[in-house]
């Protein structure tokens, strides 16, 4: 069950020479994972999400979400994969459309095939799982703020109850307060529902506290996956993949080169350095 | 004084609510003023009040000495140019030459100066190899050091960043924050930077904090930098480097030398 | 993301089509319009000519023979009906009559069409050869009306393809395809800006009556500007909504309204924001409607343009002479 990649090839056109996509192997269990993929803009994350809920089908190469076999056929069946797995693009408030907030959470599991009692049902779970407040849901969604407005269209995926909810850069446009708390909401709704979530980012920040496993693209290629640690621990190479460092880290270096502080392990987060500052753990 | 605002209030008409409240503050000619807030505080409409794109409800703005009316605007806006949030929004020619080009034909600059000038300035934010280049085929950054020189060429002495960033990659936020830094030293510019991120806050010479349409905050980023509680409340986030000295500052068993790691942490903070 | 759409037909080459100036090309094309339409029916001696003048075009214009192919089969199926229509419509009794096709209805004659039809639209779409495949069915399927298989016709009448109607009927489609020809080599060789500002300038006598052209040419060249985007952004849309499970291809009619308004309404809150965004940039950098610009882009006239302009001016002006009776056409 989940997601497989077999040697996954992707390309806009047969004649085009680049390679969106390059020889993908992967596997995503559904359920209890916490993935983070990172690369730079044009890296192929967007185009490596796609192929996990048949947007787009892969050149060559074999994809297996859940029971389906994606392939470029006339029968394929897409619906039943998307309802395993749901996707939220960059700002997704702009698919919002319904006069209600409500409605518009409504809207994905009707189109599953859900009564609208059902419907309903789901889409108040949902928005309780995202922090949206009751007094809201019959309100006009373009009344709301834009973080409201995200964690809406969030909702509206989530309403239909994927397995794995991949979140293409869900913080992107938020101020600090919104960014933090929609994270600390998603990962409470991971810890609450165990669904497998995939999320697109560039803050490295968040990877550092967040990510149970890292997958990093360049140019089309699937060139890291595993944990945060052994990630950030080569600086070679971050170097060659265009990668930052989190915030924290480069404090610890800084603050090493000086001869101010000594670790074992290249702390991480804030809450790490401070430890390695005040010496709560021991230097390894 | 580069701009004055003197008891500055704003409402969208038939609103009860002011967006702006009784706001005076002034910017210096060559200083950088950095004005934070969170989503909805107001400060984005600061910058299309100094461009005239809208009118205080009450209060007056001074631009140079000269009080901001209908009569003025289209020649005091030569003097500021502005980069807003969205870098396709703000794309109005085909290419990036004619997109450069946009404001110096609106004021009649002649066509061989114009050349000159797209040139230079293509230049100076290094796009000079895709003058001829569709905006769907650049970056987000790139599309923003082409709204910095389409400002640049028509000579104006302020530049404000209306969240310019925000909606970039990390990458594209260095390059444009970079930017910003040499148009200061090198060009002395006057710049407002309008942002909800205090890292682009370090390097300016003032900074407001702004919440519910006031100013909460004034002062250099080190002074601002130290009210957390007030940043805290006006939904603005502490940086790692600042938070940690914080953190230092209130633990009360000893640390071993714990002012040079203070010292040590602004440094890096302030460089990064 | 990295979807590159083309917009506009334009391709890129180092010809002298392509430095012909756009105020010229359109100019020409406009007079192609007019002589072609002058031209008396069924003189092909006179299309001849004209045909000339595309076809020089297409030469020198260094693109492939086959894109203007593509484009020519847009228009294709108009241009056999049409073809078809005046084939066999009947004209007078002063014509000779070249062949008659017998038409027989029988049972089996008509499930065999029908079949036809079904593999035809069945297979239509895998197919890269469609216009050939279409050709070979329609005449497959007159062919096997000819006589009436197993059993008697319940029906039968003829169709008379007479001398006239096959004047006609090429005649009509050569001038079309005379027309679409020139019109395609000037959008293959002219980029959308170019002819705008073409546009402008051929309009700019009407500012004289207080009508502001500038502005219309700013409206166009703003939508040639945000066509692309607008048309990433329905992608993305799209993408986003067929996450939450619409379909455009299944469901009862209520529920594709749902699906189509699901698409509609983000496109209208995005295009507001968008048209706020732009108005705002636009008026901080000092546009002000209707006023008075100067231009990067500078058109210029070398001798090249002005030859071809008088050349085909003055062929113009011959065939409208030649209408007017001063000479035998």
């Amino acid at each position: 069950m989940g997601i497989d990649f077999q040697n996954v090839e992707f390309k806009y056109s047969k004649k085009a020479s680049k390679k969106q996509l390059d020889n993908i192997n992967l596997h995503i269990d559904a359920q209890d994972e916490f993935i983070m993929i990172v690369g730079h803009t044009g890296s192929g994350k967007s185009t490596l999400v796609q192929h996990m809920n048949g947007l787009l089908l892969a050149s060559s190469g074999t994809i297996k979400v859940f029971d389906t076999n994606m392939i470029r056929s006339k029968k394929i069946k897409l619906k039943p994969v998307r309802e395993h797995v749901g996707l939220v693009f960059q700002f997704p408030e702009y698919q919002i459309f319904e006069s209600t907030v409500l409605e518009d959470i409504m809207f994905g599991p009707k189109n599953f095939g859900k009564t609208k009692d059902e419907a309903r049902e789901l889409a108040i779970k949902a928005a309780h799982l995202i922090g949206i407040k009751d007094d809201i849901l019959e309100r006009s969604p373009f009344t709301l703020s834009g973080g409201q407005m995200r964690r809406v269209a969030i909702a509206g995926a989530l309403a239909i109850d994927p397995d794995i909810l991949i979140l293409d850069e869900p913080t992107v446009g938020l101020d600090p307060k919104g960014k933090e708390e929609l994270m600390n909401l998603l990962v409470r709704m991971h810890e609450e529902t165990h669904k497998t979530i995939i999320m697109i980012s560039h803050d490295m920040n968040i990877v550092a506290t967040l990510a149970k496993r890292v997958l990093v693209m360049d140019k089309g290629k699937l060139v890291y996956d595993g944990n945060k640690e052994n990630l950030f621990q080569n600086q070679t190479f971050l170097k060659t993949h265009n990668l930052d460092l989190p915030t924290a880290s480069i404090l610890a270096m800084g603050l090493k080169e000086k001869g101010l502080i000594t670790y074992g392990k290249l702390p991480l987060t804030k809450e790490e350095l401070f430890q390695v500052i005040t010496g709560d753990i021991p230097n390894e | 004084m580069f701009i004055e605002f003197k008891d500055v209030s704003f409402k969208y008409y038939g609103n009860e609510q002011n967006i702006l409240n009784q706001l005076s503050f002034s910017v210096e000619k060559g200083s950088m003023l950095a004005i934070l807030g969170h989503n909805g505080s107001g400060k984005s409409t600061i910058a299309k009040l100094i461009m005239g794109l809208l009118e205080p409800t009450s209060g007056e703005i001074f631009i140079e000495g000269e009080k901001l009316n209908e009569k003025i605007v289209d020649t005091l806006r030569q003097k500021m140019g502005i980069i807003f949030q969205n870098p396709d929004n703000q794309f109005v020619g085909v290419t990036v030459k004619d997109d450069i080009a946009f404001g110096l034909e609106n004021h009649q600059i002649p066509r061989d100066e114009m050349i000159r000038k797209i040139d230079e300035f293509a230049k100076l934010v290094d796009m000079q190899d895709f003058l001829n280049e569709n905006p769907e085929n650049l970056s987000g950054g790139q599309k923003q050091r082409v709204a910095i020189a389409g400002a640049l060429a028509m000579d104006t002495d302020l530049i404000i960043f209306d969240e310019s960033t925000s909606m970039l990659d990390p990458k594209g936020t260095k390059e444009i924050n970079q930017m910003i830094q040499t148009l200061r030293k090198n060009y002395q510019k006057t710049i407002i930077t309008i942002t909800h991120n205090l890292e682009e806050a370090l390097n300016a010479d003032r900074v407001i904090v702004l919440n519910d349409g006031q100013i909460v905050l004034d002062g250099t980023p080190k002074e601002v930098l130290k009210e957390e509680a007030i940043l805290e409340a006006s939904g603005l986030k502490l940086i790692d480097g600042i938070s940690l000295i914080n953190m230092i500052q209130n633990y009360t068993i000893r640390i071993k030398n714990k002012e040079e790691i203070i010292q040590a942490l602004w440094e890096l903070t302030f460089k990064m | 993301m990295n979807d590159k759409i083309v917009f506009g037909q334009y391709i890129y080459r180092n010809s002298a089509i392509h430095k012909l100036d756009p105020r010229v090309k359109l100019c020409v094309l406009f007079m192609m319009m007019i002589g072609v339409f002058l031209i008396p029916a069924d003189n092909f001696i006179l299309l001849g000519i004209a045909f000339l003048i595309p076809l020089t075009a297409v030469i020198l214009s260094k693109i492939s023979l086959f894109k203007y192919l593509k484009s020519l089969k847009q228009i294709a199926f108009i241009m056999v009906f049409s073809f078809a229509f005046q084939l066999f419509m009947p004209v007078g009794k002063n014509t000779t009559i070249l062949t008659t096709l017998p038409i027989c209805f029988s049972y089996v004659n008509i499930i065999v069409c029908i079949f036809i039809l079904v593999i035809y639209f069945l297979i239509r779409r895998y197919l890269p050869f469609k216009f050939l495949f279409f050709l070979v069915c329609l005449i497959g399927i007159i062919y096997l009306l000819r006589y009436p298989i197993l059993g008697k016709a319940f029906y039968t009448t003829k169709l008379d393809i007479s001398e006239a109607g096959l004047i006609h009927g090429s005649f009509l489609v050569l001038r079309v395809f005379v027309i679409i020809l020139a019109s395609t080599s000037l959008t293959l060789t002219t980029k959308p800006t170019d002819l705008t500002n073409a546009i402008e300038w051929l309009l700019m006598p009407l500012e004289k009556i207080k009508i502001k052209t500038s502005i219309f040419a700013m409206m166009i060249s703003i939508a040639l500007r945000f066509i692309p985007t607008l048309f990433n952004e329905t992608n993305k849309i799209l993408k986003a909504q067929a996450s939450r499970g619409v379909d455009f291809n299944e469901g009862k009619f209520k529920d594709q309204v749902k699906q189509i308004v699901s698409l509609l309404v983000p496109m209208f809150v995005i295009s507001i924001k968008r048209a706020e965004d732009l108005a705002d940039a636009m008026e901080a950098r000092g546009y002000i409607p209707g006023a008075k610009r100067t231009k990067l882009v500078q058109m210029k006239f070398c001798i090249g343009d002005f030859i071809v302009f008088f050349v085909i001016l003055a062929l113009l002006v011959g065939l409208i002479l030649g209408r007017c009776g001063l000479y035998a056409l």
